[in-house]
């Protein structure tokens, strides 16, 4: 334990210039040590086969417009969710991609120069001997491939680019690796054509089959022919509604005139017989008529004798007089009889002439009520044509409607049909390669640098170890501070004396 | 014990002295300025002159050497007289710090200093024991002479082994008074620890002299030294309650540059021990 502290240091943990000192002590460990580390090394690294690698990347083009079969189904709107990363990963782990793969070598002319050790195996596998073993069993020299391909290419996703995927192929052989890149990339494509046909043509099995069950439902009704009612009643409620709107403005027109000569008839007939004029009123009319004429005759004459005379007579004057005096004497006859004779003048007039009018307006009355009558019944027999025409029309309407969606719904299967056959027809693959790739990449498992610093590291601590074990087994003081710490209970004189 | 060594100093070793003092004369002056302050100056009188040391000069880290020595030199003071090294089996470290305190001792002060070890004829002191003057000492019976090998009157060197056997000498019939009575004859005494396996193998042999430390140090190889094994001798001398001083870093260095000895032979000698120590990196791997 005393040998351990001494070691040990309270800041630094381990007493740095101590082991510098047990360093130099024992400097045939501090030399074999890293000499064996870096020996190791340089074996390790030497006895390594050499790895080709190939690396192909690609992109998921998911929904981007590149992709023409993107562009198809987002014209059809038939949209693709796409697949997930781990998903896409997950292809190039599948058995059945192993075994597509597998076939695709065991079918290759030159599948007897391919290597399929793994690069982590230290046996190696010979691939004639592997297809010797199976004679002529396909299956077998498939299987035998399948099982041990998986190890010599693997996907990864790209650490930057979002969609991008890498497919690494390593192998201990040029040639393997390169065809072997070639046929991946081959069969990731077609499997994901594979992949995206077979989705489609299950989607277009699928409509067919939805398509069926819905006919079935309407196969007691006979949609065309109700569609076809349905158009014809559209058809005559239009021009029902046409004809009534035409046929009611003359209807209401008759209607007016009718209402104008039953009230003209009516009314003549009215007037005639209850409005007849007093005897007495019509004698004073005669005779206000016979005043009226007087004063008007006396007043031409005192005109005329005024007008002929350059001066007036005695007699002209006395004339004139007698004149004036009769001119008043007959108005005072004409104010006396009172103001209505005018007014049973007019109405004496009026009965006259209503009476002379009564028997045409009767007889136009007659007439335009028996056209009017006529073309009442003419229009509500239209009126009732097209309630009758509406009230089918609703019926075909609840039947339309009644059926509408099976009918809507058949209708979108079979324009998702179409599209899918359209789509069917043109589909790529999603996963667009890029056209040119790296040259082969040969390198060791274990890289030259990682080598080095392996050895290094375990020089260091092989170096630590050995000399920390060297050290702890020696028992031996090498100087005045170990002698120090072993012995802390006693006094260090000094060194002994030495002579010249 | 002054005029014993008076008597063994030859007049050769004299002259010899007298020409190493004129010339180390400056330096000790400069590098021991401020210990000299400190010296006794009845000392001084009593040896009528300082004694030099070659050996203190020959020491490359003088720094560390003052450091070590001054701690033991302070125990010294406090009353501690007997310091015993060990080390983890590196018998010639032991003996080059031996020599480097004794050499600072007799810088600092003159005393009486004593150096005992049971590989007296090997390593650092082999070469020494060569210039050395051997007398004997018969204090505990004509029949058991014990050899003393004085290094020009700065210390002396004995053998732990002449030391144990008169010790279990059944004749004699003294055991801690052999030690007792050696511990008398010098200052300062500096015993070059055995080897631990050697104790523990005859500890009963051993255990007077165990009793005499009065304290340990512990020679820690850089880089060779085991914490375990450190452990085990720390906890061998506390079990008989020695004061454990504390510890000295021997660096690598050191091993390789110390290991230049007086002369030729000696290196070789070294150098082949310093080879059998180093394990070859492909063994470091798998140790």
């Amino acid at each position: 334990m005393k040998k351990i502290n001494v070691i040990l240091h309270e800041t630094t943990i381990i007493n740095f210039p101590f082991f510098w000192k047990l360093i130099k002590r024992y400097a045939v460990i501090s030399v074999i040590a890293p000499i064996i580390a870096l020996c190791v090394g340089a074996y390790v690294y030497l006895s390594q086969n050499d790895i080709y690698l190939k690396s192909a990347s690609f992109k998921y083009q998911v929904d981007s417009a590149e992709a023409s079969s993107s562009s198809i189904a987002s014209i059809i709107g038939e949209k693709s969710q796409g697949l997930s990363p781990n998903e896409i990963l997950g292809i190039m782990t599948s058995f059945d991609f192993a075994k597509q793969v597998a076939t695709t070598l065991v079918n290759h002319k030159d599948i007897l120069k391919f290597n399929f050790t793994p690069i982590k195996s230290k046996d190696m596998v010979s691939t004639p001997d592997m297809m010797a073993k199976c004679g002529d069993d396909f299956d077998c020299k498939v299987k035998s491939v399948q099982v041990i391909i998986p190890y010599l290419y693997v996907m990864e996703p790209d650490r930057l680019i979002e969609n991008r995927f890498w497919v690494r192929v390593k192998s201990l052989d040029r040639f393997t690796t390169e065809t072997l890149t070639d046929i991946l990339i081959n069969e990731l494509v077609k499997s994901r054509v594979n992949t995206i046909k077979h989705s489609i043509t299950e989607q277009i099995k699928l409509s067919h089959e939805l398509v069926d069950s819905k006919r079935e439902e309407l196969i007691g009704v006979d949609m065309m022919a109700v569609r076809d009612r349905k158009k014809e009643v559209s058809s005559l409620i239009e021009e029902i509604t046409s004809k009534i709107k035409n046929y009611n403005s003359f209807y209401h027109q008759q209607k007016l005139k009718m209402t104008l000569a039953e009230t003209k008839y009516n009314q003549t007939k009215n007037t005639i017989s209850k409005k007849k004029v007093n005897q007495e009123d019509v004698e004073t009319f005669k005779k206000r008529t016979e005043l009226k004429d007087k004063i008007k005759k006396i007043q031409e004459d005192i005109t005329a004798i005024k007008l002929s005379s350059q001066s007036l007579s005695s007699q002209d004057s006395i004339i004139i007089d007698q004149l004036n005096l009769e001119l008043k004497e007959t108005k005072e006859k004409l104010g006396k009889l009172g103001g209505n004779g005018r007014s049973i003048s007019n109405i004496v007039k009026f009965l006259d002439k209503k009476d002379k009018e009564s028997d045409f307006n009767e007889f136009d009355y007659k007439v335009l009520k028996g056209q009017f009558a006529k073309i009442q019944k003419d229009y509500q027999a239209m009126i009732d044509k097209r309630d009758a025409l509406e009230a089918e029309d609703r019926k075909l309407d609840n039947t339309l409607e009644q059926y509408k969606p099976s009918f809507e719904y058949i209708k979108l299967l079979e324009q998702k049909i179409i599209q899918l056959k359209l789509l069917e027809s043109t589909v790529i693959s999603d996963f667009i390669f890029d056209k040119e790739m790296a040259n082969v990449r040969r390198f060791k498992r274990t890289s030259r640098s990682k080598i080095t610093l392996f050895s290094v590291t375990t020089s260091i601590f092989l170096l630590f170890l050995l000399i920390l074990i060297r050290y702890v087994s020696d028992d031996r003081i090498y100087d005045t501070y170990e002698l120090e710490k072993s012995f802390e209970e006693l006094t260090i004189i000094g060194n002994t004396p030495d002579f010249d | 014990m002054s005029n014993l060594k008076f008597k063994l100093k030859t007049e050769n070793e004299q002259v010899e002295e007298r020409i190493e003092s004129k010339e180390t004369k400056k330096v000790v002056n400069l590098s021991m300025k401020s210990d000299e302050s400190t010296e006794s100056s009845d000392s001084q009188k009593k040896r009528g002159k300082k004694k030099t040391n070659k050996f203190f000069y020959k020491v490359s880290n003088h720094q560390e050497l003052f450091r070590i020595g001054k701690s033991f030199y302070s125990d010294y003071l406090a009353g501690v007289k007997s310091f015993a090294i060990t080390s983890t089996g590196y018998q010639t470290s032991q003996q080059k710090s031996i020599l480097g305190l004794a050499s600072f001792f007799d810088h600092k002060e003159d005393m009486r200093i004593g150096i005992i070890s049971d590989n007296l004829f090997t390593g650092a002191f082999k070469d020494i024991l060569k210039l050395t003057k051997k007398n004997s000492y018969n204090y505990f019976g004509a029949d058991t002479p014990l050899l003393i090998h004085s290094f020009y009157n700065h210390f002396e060197f004995i053998d732990m082994n002449g030391i144990l056997e008169i010790c279990n000498n059944e004749e004699i019939d003294e055991y801690d008074e052999v030690l007792d009575h050696i511990s008398e004859l010098y200052d300062v005494i500096f015993w070059d620890v055995p080897e631990l396996h050697k104790i523990q193998i005859d500890s009963e042999k051993y255990f007077p002299v165990i009793m005499k430390f009065e304290s340990i140090s512990i020679i820690v190889s850089q880089s060779l030294s085991k914490k375990a094994d450190i452990d085990e001798i720390k906890r061998f001398f506390l079990g008989y309650g020695i004061n454990l001083k504390g510890l000295l870093l021997e660096e690598n260095k050191t091993i390789s540059n110390s290991s230049e000895p007086t002369s030729q032979k000696t290196k070789v000698e070294e150098d082949v021990m310093v080879k059998k120590t180093k394990v070859p990196f492909w063994r470091k791997l798998f140790k």
